[in-house]
């Protein structure tokens, strides 16, 4: 991997390699988050990926993508902790499979205008809410996926973990087009960007297009770990006609990338609920039948764990109680060798496969980048190696619940009245 | 060890047929990490009735595809993922409708865990208990995805559109169902169609393939398979007719969505000619129902479609579907603009190469990915076509074969699927 500091927080990394069929390219713009921010930010991306001032009608977008062998531009954000990325990615097949070697040149002003020339209007703003409104209201329709945005409201109502970044329904009507192009101006001219290269590229050829772009000015940073400072318990319970419940437990270890007990968190919540053969998994799921659905996760740079599972209503508390016994039994220091080597094992097969996956390629290096510890994936790998297990004991130990919330399903809907055949 | 190497795509498949009757194929990717080996069978959700050469009938109770599949994950030995993840290995299996598939993929040593995958998927060892236990986790399972709005929609329009067709089932069975499985039942499953013969084994790795050949062959050679008659499935007499015209159903949901499906009656044999089929009908609609037709900016400002509008076609041995989602509270209004634009699609020449450029491109992506690539070569041999000349099939497609299909649609035979919002929403 080539990685460039090319001007200040403006990062180049081409990573060479023939083995994918396309090169993909990713510019990530980072700013710190807000209800507004992901709002306007989910504006700008639905406006972005649709159409630009070069193509201003689908028609066109449509055309240009496709002479291009079908290169669309993803435009999405994702949260890092206290800051919000946007992210313009896309793909572009390698040029000696089609017999195209210049096709990369068109390709990168292309993508430029994409970012650059993303059509704002009133009519363009209007399409956007009504497509965002529609997304925030079909993902409340989702059980699970409702179930963990009340449950993240709650646990973290005042810090950036309560921001939904897919925007929201509160503001959505507020924000005008002055503000969209505005922030897109300022994302373009001053906030931290990354780009990533991943193909079979001419590095010095990529590293010029860079230099002689607008994207070439210095930019400013912003943190994106940060603790919440808080223990309190919080139980939260909803209702919905369906079957099935959904149980989400909130954990505030107060653990972030950069600390020494990072890594035996990471090891030890694998083993607790991120394999089949995880505590929560092989204890609930298979010895009990009390769920299909278990897993447990780390919110990386909030230095937030949490429990989700689908189960029946009768068994909400018997979940809970189970749940509690296999977080005691890795406080406890009872966690098996056999499964301590097994979750490291899994989380360096993972880390190394890394390697097959253009996407994943790009996600780790940034999140690497972001974190600021590690320059080569060996290191991580080292780390996670020595982990002990009075480490994840200890760590552990740090696991203080702060939210319950149960989405309690009521039995089945009406009946349906069969139609005539 | 047969070479098949494809200088368009660069890529190289190596195969074998094993003493076992296994045949196994090795697509060697240099460079990669990873290894994934796939291990499938030709039974899925859709097999309710199976026959053997000797003219037995079987009738498989729905959803018992996947139960077979949850419960090979069980053994004597111990808890078999445990045992691939000790090794380094993650390992998972999904039932579709047309097959079920065991496979794992690790960057670390193949050997180990490629052993394990051949000796678990070829030993069926439960308990009745087990089976009873199992039911509960299943039910579950079918929970979750009956309130899952969209999966909900997908399998009410199917039990809507076939009358005999097994896709009116879940994959997973009903409750019923599930419920009324046997360990016996599942005996008799395992050994219709885990048979080395019936199997399939893929490998998408970097490691060299007369090795993988190798490990196979020994794993195999050490096992004893007993001669099971071969069965096929039964062929389906779906009517024309759709089983319901309308059916609604309740979701405690904000947001309402219909499906309008239009059943396709044809009677083409052969899988290649029904996928230039299904590609042309494809291009048709790709070029009616997209943002390539001018018209369709002014579809989604007028709100006739919202963002989540789309279409599928999918022509099967037997059947035949082209389907309609959109999120609306008129399906009426919705079925009408559907008639109309159908009646007037259209598509240029300019407009097909257009789209040829599309997915072809598309299709060189779908060999990045090593599981992806595997399970494309599955279904594409199951369904006794090969596999790289079934990535450029859309090449071949011209105007008049898309003329040609515009007949299967006839716009009376069509079923209107919606959610309608629980009271209490």
């Amino acid at each position: 991997m080539k990685r460039i500091r090319i001007h200040e927080n403006l990062n180049l990394r081409i990573i060479k390699t023939g083995k994918f069929k396309d090169i993909s390219f990713s510019f990530r713009f980072l700013s710190n988050t807000s209800e507004k921010d992901a709002t306007i930010r989910s504006l700008i991306a639905t406006m972005a990926s649709d159409r630009n001032e070069k193509a201003p009608t689908k028609v066109d977008m449509t055309r240009l993508s496709d002479q291009l062998y079908g290169s669309y531009v993803d435009v999405r954000n994702t949260g890092y902790g206290a800051a919000i990325c946007t992210e313009f990615k896309t793909k572009v097949l390698n040029g000696q499979y089609v017999h195209q070697s210049s096709i990369l040149e068109g390709f990168f002003e292309w993508m430029l205008d994409m970012i650059r020339y993303s059509l704002i209007n009133d009519e363009t703003l209007k399409e956007a809410k009504k497509i965002i409104r529609s997304i925030l209201v079909r993902s409340m329709d989702n059980p699970m996926q409702f179930a963990m945005k009340k449950a993240f409201e709650t646990a973290g109502k005042g810090f950036p973990l309560a921001v939904n970044i897919q925007g929201s329904l509160d503001i959505l009507d507020t924000i005008s087009t002055e503000d969209c192009k505005s922030y897109l101006q300022d994302m373009i001219e001053n906030m931290r960007l990354d780009v990533f290269v991943v193909g079979d590229v001419d590095e010095n050829e990529v590293t010029e297009m860079i230099k002689n772009s607008f994207l070439f000015r210095r930019r400013d940073n912003v943190e994106t770990m940060y603790r919440m400072d808080l223990n309190a318990f919080q139980s939260v319970e909803l209702s919905r006609k369906m079957d099935q419940s959904n149980l989400i437990l909130i954990y505030n270890p107060q653990v972030l990338p950069t600390d020494q007990d990072y890594w035996p968190l990471r090891v030890a919540m694998t083993a607790f609920g991120q394999l089949p053969s995880s505590l929560c998994f092989s204890e609930i799921r298979e010895k009990r039948s009390l769920c299909y659905t278990i897993g447990a996760q780390m919110i990386t740079f909030d230095g937030v764990c949490f429990v989700y599972t689908g189960i029946d209503a009768k068994q909400a508390d018997n979940v809970e109680k189970l749940v509690d016994i296999q977080l005691e039994t890795v406080k406890n220091g009872q966690l098996s060798d056999s499964l301590i080597e097994a979750s490291k094992k899994m989380m360096i097969n993972s880390i190394r496969q890394i390697d097959d996956d253009s996407s994943a390629i790009i996600n780790y290096y940034y999140q690497i980048s972001l974190i600021g510890r590690y320059s080569d994936k060996e290191e991580i790998i080292a780390d996670i190696d020595k982990v002990t297990a009075k480490e994840m004991s200890e760590v552990f130990a740090k696991m203080t619940k702060i939210t319950k919330l149960l989405l309690k399903g009521e039995g089945a809907h009406e009946q349906d009245i069969e139609s005539e055949i | 060890m047969n070479k098949i190497s494809n200088q368009r795509f660069n890529e190289t498949l190596y195969e074998q047929m094993l003493s076992s009757g296994l045949r196994v194929v090795v697509i060697h990717k240099p460079g990669y990490i990873g290894s994934s080996a796939l291990l499938a069978t030709p039974f899925g959700g859709m097999h309710t009735k199976l026959k053997d050469n000797e003219g037995n009938i079987f009738d498989i109770l729905p959803g018992s595809a996947h139960f077979l599949e949850h419960k090979l994950f069980e053994s004597e030995e111990g808890d078999i993922m445990s045992a691939f993840t000790e090794v380094g290995a993650s390992v998972n299996a999904f039932t579709s409708y047309e097959e079920t598939v065991y496979y794992f993929s690790t960057s670390n040593d193949i050997d180990e865990p490629l052993n394990m995958l051949l000796n678990f998927v070829g030993d069926l060892r439960i308990s009745e208990e087990s089976v009873e236990k199992e039911k509960g986790i299943i039910i579950q399972e079918l929970r979750m995805y009956a309130q899952m709005p969209d999966s909900r929609l997908v399998n009410e329009t199917y039990r809507s559109l076939f009358v005999e067709h097994p896709f009116s089932n879940d994959i997973g069975g009903s409750e019923e169902s599930v419920s009324s499985i046997t360990k016996a039942h599942l005996e008799l499953c395992y050994h219709l169609n885990y048979h080395p013969q019936r199997m399939l084994l893929v490998v998408a790795t970097g490691e060299q393939p007369q090795r993988i050949f190798d490990l196979v062959e020994k794993n195999h050679a050490s096992k004893t398979f007993d001669n099971v008659p071969l069965v096929q499935s039964l062929p389906i007499n779906e009517p024309n007719h759709v089983y319901r015209k309308n059916h609604d159903f309740t979701l405690d949901v904000q947001s309402l969505k219909s499906t309008i499906t239009f059943k396709l009656n044809h009677s083409i044999q052969s899988e290649r000619e029904r996928k230039k089929a299904e590609w042309s009908l494809r291009l048709l609609m790709e070029a009616t129902f997209s943002p390539l037709n001018p018209a369709y900016q002014d579809w989604m400002d007028e709100g006739v479609i919202s963002d989540f509008f789309g279409f599928e076609v999918d022509l099967g041995e037997g059947y035949g579907l082209l389907m309609f989602y959109n999120e609306t509270d008129d399906s009426t209004k919705f079925e009408e603009f559907l008639e109309k634009e159908i009646s007037n699609s259209t598509i240029s020449d300019a407009t097909l190469e257009q789209l040829k450029r599309r997915y072809l491109g598309q299709a060189f992506r779908s060999l990045n990915d090593l599981e992806d690539m595997a399970i494309s070569f599955i279904r594409a041999t199951f369904a006794k076509a090969d596999f790289f000349e079934s990535l450029t099939w859309v090449e071949d497609i011209s105007l008049k074969d898309i003329e040609n299909v515009r007949n299967l649609i006839d716009l009376d035979n069509k079923c209107i699927v919606s959610i309608k919002k629980s009271k209490s929403s």
